[in-house]
Order: structure tokens, then sequence, then C-alpha cells
């Protein structure tokens, strides 16, 4: 009998601890767009100090920087998730382990990577409906996008002067300029970003050069990009931000999108 | 072998023409390109880089070695290099991409001169000696290194990128002014060593025995060392940090052509400049697309080369 009469306490805690609220620590930018994206960010206890998007998480305490989080911050804050990518330092990763935090990766290399990291953080922030939606919509864009035509343009992406770092085959860059109708020049299947030879770099055949807003001065006057054809030929397209292309989030879209139009304007006016 | 690098002129003959033959390699010829000149210009620079780089570094590792009377020292023993390193990251982390060009050989090459100021001032307090000058530069170069590795540790990731890629070492890019003035200094330091070769020499023997046969030890050490500091923060300012060179080709050339400085000078800049241009080469005929960094083959070049000089060698050190 005496179980009966805790029945109701037994139900009612339970209810009380699934209704209990998740607390999320993200330590990846990419991460803490996608939580926001999916209406997360009420779980969000704490972030890295790269995560910088949306403005309004910046209030949110920083607990580390990006792939080195601060151990004795999160244990202190105790959160139930940890949300980082593959390049967390392994050892804070045993750490939160033993303490008994969950530690979600996300590696984002490819939208198909994107697509798994949607659906990881549905599933473990019980947003599942936002995650569904969010997949019908890069399914959308993407096959949309691949329907468009060819801008059939050979694009160099900068992403850094100084050195001159480009990039090659297999990044989410590199995936993003090709759903945007564009190639890369041919890197001969260099994976990742690169630090590229002068021989290559000056025969590579880049139609355009793409340069990434704050990553160096003006191609024009440095003394190895004013020998590249593009350049010569004023074919420097300006993307205003880096984040956009280069960060495994849900504005990856709104980057093809611009890029798109810059690349096609960029077309027009060499015709 | 030997008998011919003894007599400097006879070497001189078989170095230099090798020398012409590297910088032919290393300029690209391939005019059919869109590009050709511009490369050909590129290498041609790169290779004249490569050249003023690694004699300065050798000649400056000789004197090192020689003046301190330690086959380990090298041109980086007093800590240019971290001191250079660190003034390029700082430069890095703090000033703002555009700037980077210019303020980067401008911050090592202050970062060198600034540590090896605090290295001459805490040697010359109290009893002075060339073990003691030894012992700040190695010590003065670790507490460098440890603010090398804090800006690191601030740095974000293309900052990152830069600082790697500048400690690497990089033979791209450096202006003709840049190269002539850093080729100058290296004649200068040559004359000076070639002048001076007899002092040195006994130098070598030790510093009293130096001293009762008439040598102004404190003050031929002092020459010595500011120079070939000067030259080894010219090298890290134009190419960064380019390991190897500067302590295996002062060894090769006494393998070679003995100890005798009046022999070996002469010898060690083209030498060394052979040395680097052969590492550039290989680096650029092992990736084709990829830039491979110059240090990475002149340390392992350079080290399998001593290595095989070392195992044949007969007579002792």
């Amino acid at each position: 009998m005496k179980i009966f009469r805790l029945l109701p306490i037994i139900l009612l805690g339970g209810a009380g601890l699934a209704a209990a609220p998740l607390k999320v620590v993200s330590l990846s930018p990419a991460a803490t767009e996608l939580i926001c994206h999916l209406g997360g960010e009420k779980y969000l206890k704490g972030r890295s100090s790269a995560c910088t998007y949306p403005p309004r998480i910046l209030r949110l305490p920083v607990m580390g920087d990006f792939a080195r989080p601060d151990t004795e911050k999160i244990l202190k804050a105790a959160p139930d998730l940890i949300v980082t990518n593959d390049l967390i330092y392994p050892g804070a990763e045993k750490i939160f382990r033993q303490r008994g935090i969950k530690v979600l990766f996300l590696p984002c290399r490819s939208i198909k990577e994107y697509a798994q990291a949607v659906e990881k953080t549905g599933r473990e922030l019980n947003q599942e409906a936002a995650s569904r939606q969010e997949l019908a919509r890069i399914e959308n864009f993407c096959r949309k996008y691949s329907r468009c035509a060819p801008l059939r343009q050979k694009v160099l992406m900068l992403l850094w002067s100084q050195p001159v770092i480009t990039c090659g085959e297999k990044t989410f860059s590199s995936e993003l300029l090709r759903l945007a109708g564009a190639d890369l020049p041919d890197c001969k299947g260099v994976a990742g970003y690169f630090k590229p030879s002068l021989k290559w770099l000056l025969s590579c055949g880049a139609d355009t050069l793409l340069v990434f807003e704050g990553t160096g001065g003006d191609p024009a006057k440095h003394p190895l990009l004013k020998h590249l054809e593009a350049v010569k030929k004023k074919r420097i397209v300006h993307f205003p931000d880096a984040d956009l292309l280069q960060r495994p989030g849900p504005r990856f879209t709104e980057g093809v999108r611009r890029l798109r139009r810059l690349l096609e304007a960029a077309e027009r006016e060499a015709q | 072998m030997n008998k011919f690098f003894n007599r400097p002129r006879g070497s001189l003959w078989l170095v230099l023409p090798l020398l012409l033959l590297l910088l032919g390699f290393s300029v690209d010829f391939d005019f059919s390109l869109t590009q050709g000149k511009t490369l050909f210009m590129f290498r041609l620079f790169r290779g004249l880089t490569a050249l003023v780089t690694g004699g300065a570094l050798a000649v400056s590792g000789l004197i090192f070695q020689t003046v301190f009377r330690n086959p380990l020292a090298d041109p980086y023993i007093l800590g240019i290099s971290s001191g250079a390193a660190a003034g390029a990251a700082a430069v890095f982390v703090f000033f703002p991409p555009a700037l980077l060009l210019f303020f980067v050989p401008a911050g090592a090459f202050a970062g060198a001169l600034a540590t090896l100021a605090f290295v001459l001032f805490i040697s010359h307090c109290g009893k002075d000696s060339s073990d003691k000058l030894l012992l700040s530069g190695v010590v003065t170069g670790v507490i460098v290194s440890s603010l090398l590795i804090y800006l690191i540790s601030v740095s974000d990731s293309q900052q990152l990128a830069g600082v790697t890629w500048w400690t690497l070492g990089d033979l791209q890019g450096s202006s003709g002014t840049a190269i002539a003035l850093l080729g100058s200094a290296g004649m200068v330091v040559l004359f000076l060593l070639r002048f001076y070769a007899n002092e040195l020499n006994l130098l070598a023997l030790g510093e009293e025995t130096a001293a009762v046969r008439g040598v102004p030890v404190r003050r031929i050490r002092l020459l010595f060392v500011i120079a070939a500091s000067l030259l080894a923060a010219g090298c890290v300012a134009l190419a960064g940090i380019i390991g190897f060179a500067g302590l295996v080709v002062p060894h090769i050339v006494r393998l070679l052509a003995g100890s005798d400085l009046r022999k070996s000078a002469l010898l060690t800049y083209p030498a060394g400049g052979c040395f680097l241009l052969l590492c550039d080469r290989t680096a650029s005929a092992l990736s084709d697309v990829r830039e491979m960094p110059v240090g990475v083959v002149s340390s392992c070049l350079g080290g399998g080369l001593f290595l095989f000089l070392l195992m044949r060698q007969k007579r002792g050190w």
C-alpha cells in the first residue's frame, strides 16, 4: 500500500527531473550558432571566446578559448552537456567525462557532416522539430543551387595573405564554392588549407581571387599576389564576412547566396 | 680529398661553380608558362636569398663555434632566434594584417637586437667570460621563448598560421634591397673573419693561450659576437628561422678543409649558400602544389650529411 502512496511523489519527482533545465556549454562557434538556430539558446550557460554569433549570446560567460576550454570554470558551472568539435584538447574531454558531463562532438567539414550535427544537436536538446525543419531547409537549398548554371570560374580563395594560405579540396569552403557554381583551381588533390608553392600560385589559372575581409592588405600591393592574372585583370571579389563561408553553421546558405551574387557580378563586369 | 680542400683557392674553384649550378637549377627557366618571366624573377630572388642567408648563417655559426670553443654553438645560441620569433609573433598578434609585410621583419630584427643587448648587458655585469656570455644567452633565450609561447597561446588561428610559418623559415618574397644589405653585411663579416683569422685561431686554443700570445681576447670576442649576432638577426629578419645551416655547415667545412680559419673562413660562406640552395631546391622538388618549409629540409639534409661525414671521419675532432 505504501508504494501507492509514494507513487504520486515518484511521478511528480520524475516529471520535475525531466523538466529540469538542461545546462549546455558550447565551445565551438559553429555549434553555438546551430544551438541558437534550433531554439536551444535558453539552455546555453557558457561559450568559448570564439563564439561571437548571434550577438545576443555575448552576455554569456566565456569558458575558455576555441578548442581550449577553461576546465575549472566549466566544472564550476556544472553543465549537463558540452558541445564542441573534434579539435578539443583530449585531456579536457577525459576530465569532463570522468565528472559525468556528456561531451557532444560535432565535426563539421562538409555539408553532410553539418546535417549530422543538426540531427544530433536536435536530439540532445529536445528540439527535433526544429532540427527536421533545418534539415529540410538545407536539402531544399542544396537542391536549388545544384540546379543553377555553372559560373565557369576558377576561384582562388585567399584565407590569409601573410603568409599566403589558400583553400584546397575536401574543405567546407571549397564545397560551398562549388555549390555557388564556381570551382577551385586544380590543386592536384591537395586537401585542407595550405600554403601554396610559388609556381602553383602563378600557374594555377585562377580567374578570380576571393579575398575575405580583414585577412590582409590590398592584393594589388602584395609582392606575390600582384602577379596573379586575376589581380592584374582586377577580378578580385571581396567577401565581407569570412564566417559565412568558413564556419560550418546555419548561415552557410547566406554565404553561398552572397558568393553567387558577387561572382555573377564579377563575371558580368569581365564580359 | 682533404688535401684538395686544404688549399682554399682550389676548393673555391670547386664550390663556386657548384654554387652557380645550384642557383641555375633554383631559377625556373620555363618561359612557356604564361607567368614564366615573373616566376624566373621570383626564383632568382629566392635563390639569392638562400645564398646570402645560408652563407651568413654558416659564417655566423663558424664564429660562435670558434669564439665559444663549443661544437654545439650555432647562430641562435645567444637567444637571437627566440628574440626574433617573439618580436615577429608580437607583430602578428598586435598589428593589423595590412601592416604585416613590413613590420614582421622589422619586429624580428628589433626582437633579436633587444635580446642581444640584454645578453651583452648581463654578461658584462661582474666577471666577464665567454662561458658567462654563453650561459646568459641560453637562459635569456629560454625566458624569451616563454614570451613567444604566451603570444602563441593568445593568437587566433590566422595569427598562429603566420607565426608558425614564419618560424619554419621562408625564402620567398624578399626584396632586392634586403638581399643586398644582408649580402654586404656577410661580406664585411667575412672580411673581418679573414683579417682576424690568426687571432681567432689562437682564441680557439683557449682564452689564456690567446691572451699570452698578445690577443686582445675581450675586444675580439665582443667584436665577433656582435658581428655574428647581427648577421644572424639579419638572416632571421629576412627568412625566418632556418635551423641547422649555421651548425652543420661549419663542421662540414672543418671536416673537409681543417680547422684553420685562414683556410676555412672563405669556404664557409659559399658552402652555406650551396647548402641552403640545395635545401630550397629539394623542398621545391618534393612538393609541387603545397609549399614545403625549407627549415624542415635543412634539418633533415644537414643532419644526414653531417652524420655521414662523422661516420667517415677517421681523425679526432
